[in-house]
């Protein structure tokens, strides 16, 4: 069964990217270009999941984690931090935020499919 | 006059003085004691000289502006005090404390009623006097501020008793000077503690700005050179290419930009454990084993026996290793050779890249560890300039320093030195600003001070001069860098979290290492005697200007 990919990102360029690689890779993906957009994607498709710019306008990455983590339908979805943030403690910051990975813009496409299988199984 | 007379009258001239110089004492004491606070010293001032000039009533005005106002009052009625605060005065012939700002010179009215000119009725009312003197606060020629002194009776203020009110304005005069430069220095500082926090946060959201575009130029151009979608000529792959270099050069420079901003606010951190001198070596040389290879750069790497474990901050270090091994491989031509060397002495873990590469020329040597130089070579695809600023900057955060020599068309060596122990929670104020120079300027100070914005503050008065500013932010770790790094002078601070200031200053003194290192204390405390007695070179008590600290830094 194809996996489902979901890809909150405000940035419509990067949101393409992503898309576009995942797709090529096999997966099914759903775009949100805000996180209450993602939220209603998410409790209505239950992806396998998430990946989660944190610096949204409006609610960001993490208030949205909350959520997710807070409905039984969605808590269990993995959900991975993408964030051009640069800083070594931003990452120590969104794993213990509760998030299962972090990835650092600019993402790495030849590897992302690989990651996104990993955290998928 | 009969004999008896005379004898009374210099008895009583005799306590007069002694009178006249323990309240000028009186007045310089509180002086000493508060020099941002100018209430104590005025009421003090007032006190003294409405006493020893037997005045009914004194204020003292303070120029605010272009006006003068009323700081301080003694005497008189509260309705005339009260009406007195609310009138600020010009500079003009219609008042007293007017005609002394006018004239610069003690103005007296000996009696108001009969002065034609005198317009301040109201308070003349209220306050009942008739003869008035004022003296003038002088600073630099400007009246800053005014005694006044006034009687109710018609009574001249003589020349002895004016010139008692002089002396007194010219202490109230130092004071207010005093004050406004410590509230400046204070104003300074919270403005440059403003404007580095802007900075910060303006490099912070630069960064993610840029990274965002960047990382859809580097994926898509990535997306095509994995020809997901279909084939490219070679043609093509070469510029796509061109294009994703470009953007990674981009996104190089942002992140030392931002590395080196972090290091220049004294923000960088080292996270410091246990590390494989060899293995950090070798991992640098692996990284560019390739392009060497490509290249017919031979490379050798000697690593002394018994090299092994340094305390350092890896992630760090690693960049170092790999920027000189990056530069000297980029900067030899095909055929060279780059050989590396490591090893351990006196305490210190040594690195060593030798090329035999296109070299510097003299002249660029001493601007090669600036921003954006590069030793008049030619910048060629990729390369920020901000490499060895940055392997510089965190090589001192660790307490370590960087060198290089260089011959040009025979090659050059780059190499740093850290030391193998941990140094206790060291913290580096970079050196000179892009503009200063190299260290070589005017010398290594190092700032024991455990209070953040007070070193910055001293770091700013320092790179402004030309000196290479390293702060430690408590004694043992003083202690240890004053060692390593043979300062030009220390810069002590007394009241430190762990050793005492005083027996630091004691111990720097009595080690033959640091003995020579002259030590100027900075401190709250003013405890100048014990100072000196125990060593320093000079003495400066908290609030310390620019001028003042420099001079003591030249004189130590």
């Amino acid at each position: 069964m194809t996996a489902t990919v979901l890809v909150v990102e405000d940035n419509p360029l990067n949101r393409k990217l992503l898309r576009d690689v995942l797709g090529h890779a096999g997966y099914r993906v759903l775009e949100a270009g805000n996180a209450e957009q993602g939220l209603t994607l998410a409790r209505a498709e239950r992806p396998n999941l998430i990946l989660m710019d944190v610096q949204l306008p409006g609610m960001g990455g993490e208030a949205a984690l909350r959520e997710l983590r807070a409905d039984a339908a969605t808590a269990s979805i993995p959900v991975a931090a993408v964030t051009a943030l640069a800083m070594k403690e931003d990452r120590e910051r969104f794993l213990a935020a509760g998030f299962d990975d972090y990835l650092e813009k600019p993402v790495d496409v030849r590897a992302l499919p690989g990651r996104v299988g990993m955290l998928i199984r | 006059m009969p004999e008896g007379g005379r004898s009374e009258q210099l008895e009583r001239d005799l306590a007069e003085a002694v009178e006249q110089q323990t309240a000028a004492r009186a007045v310089l004491e509180v002086i000493g004691r508060s020099t941002a606070a100018l209430e104590p010293v005025f009421e003090t001032v007032l006190q003294q000289a409405v006493r020893l000039c037997r005045a009914d009533a004194g204020l003292i005005y303070v120029l605010d502006g272009e006006r003068y106002r009323v700081a301080f009052a003694i005497g008189g009625s509260q309705a005339y005090r009260d009406y007195v605060a609310g009138i600020p005065l010009s500079r003009g012939a219609g008042t007293l404390v007017g005609r002394v700002g006018l004239e610069q010179r003690t103005v007296q009215i000996l009696d108001v009623l009969a002065d034609p000119d005198y317009e301040l009725h109201r308070a003349r009312e209220l306050g009942g006097f008739r003869t008035m003197c004022g003296v003038p606060m002088l600073t630099g020629g400007k009246v800053v501020g005014v005694i006044v002194l006034w009687r109710e009776t018609v009574e001249a203020f003589d020349d002895r008793t004016v010139a008692l009110v002089t002396t007194f304005a010219a202490q109230g005069a130092i004071a207010i000077q005093n004050a406004q430069l410590v509230h400046a220095l204070q104003r300074r500082e919270q403005e440059l503690e403003v404007a580095s926090r802007h900075k910060s946060e303006f490099l912070a959201s630069m960064s993610h700005e840029l990274r965002t575009p960047l990382n859809a130029v580097i994926g898509f151009s990535d997306v095509l050179l994995e020809r997901m979608f279909g084939d490219l000529s070679p043609r093509q792959e070469e510029y796509v290419r061109d294009i994703r270099d470009s953007g990674r050069h981009l996104l190089e420079l942002i992140n030392e930009i931002l590395d080196l901003s972090k290091v220049e606010a004294g923000r960088m951190e080292l996270e410091v454990a246990p590390l494989s001198l060899p293995d950090l070596v070798t991992h640098g040389m692996g990284m560019v084993r390739e392009r060497a290879t490509r290249h017919g750069i031979a490379m050798s790497l000697d690593v002394a026996p018994g090299a092994g474990t340094v305390w350092a901050d890896e992630l760090k270090l690693k960049q170092v290793v790999l920027n000189l091994l990056t530069n000297a491989v980029k900067f030899t031509p095909d055929g060279g050779s780059v050989d590396v060397s490591a090893g351990i002495a006196d305490e210190e873990a040594r690195v060593e890249v030798r090329d035999t590469g296109i070299g510097i020329r003299k002249a660029e040597q001493e601007r090669i560890f600036e921003a954006f130089q590069r030793g008049g070579r030619e910048a060629r695809t990729e390369g920020t300039g901000l490499g060895l600023t940055l392997s510089r900057r965190i090589v001192e955060l660790h307490g370590g320093r960087m060198w290089m020599t260089s011959r040009p068309g025979v090659g050059s060596t780059f190499g740093f030195a850290v030391p193998v122990r941990r140094p206790a929670d060291v913290l580096a104020v970079p050196a000179e600003g892009d503009a200063v120079g190299d260290g070589a300027g005017a010398g290594t100070v190092l700032v024991i001070e455990d209070d953040p914005p007070s070193a910055e503050l001293l770091a700013v008065y320092l790179e402004g001069a030309g000196y290479r500013v390293v702060v430690a932010r408590d004694g043992s770790a003083g202690l240890e860098l004053a060692r390593r790094l043979h300062p030009r002078t220390v810069i002590l601070d007394i009241l430190l979290p762990d050793i005492d200031g005083w027996e630091l200053l004691t111990r720097l003194k009595g080690d033959a290492a640091t003995a020579e290192v002259p030590v100027v204390v900075v401190s709250m405390l003013d405890e100048r005697s014990k100072g000196l007695a125990l060593g320093a070179a000079g003495y400066l008590v908290k609030p310390v200007g620019r001028e003042e600290m420099l001079e003591a830094l030249e004189q130590a």
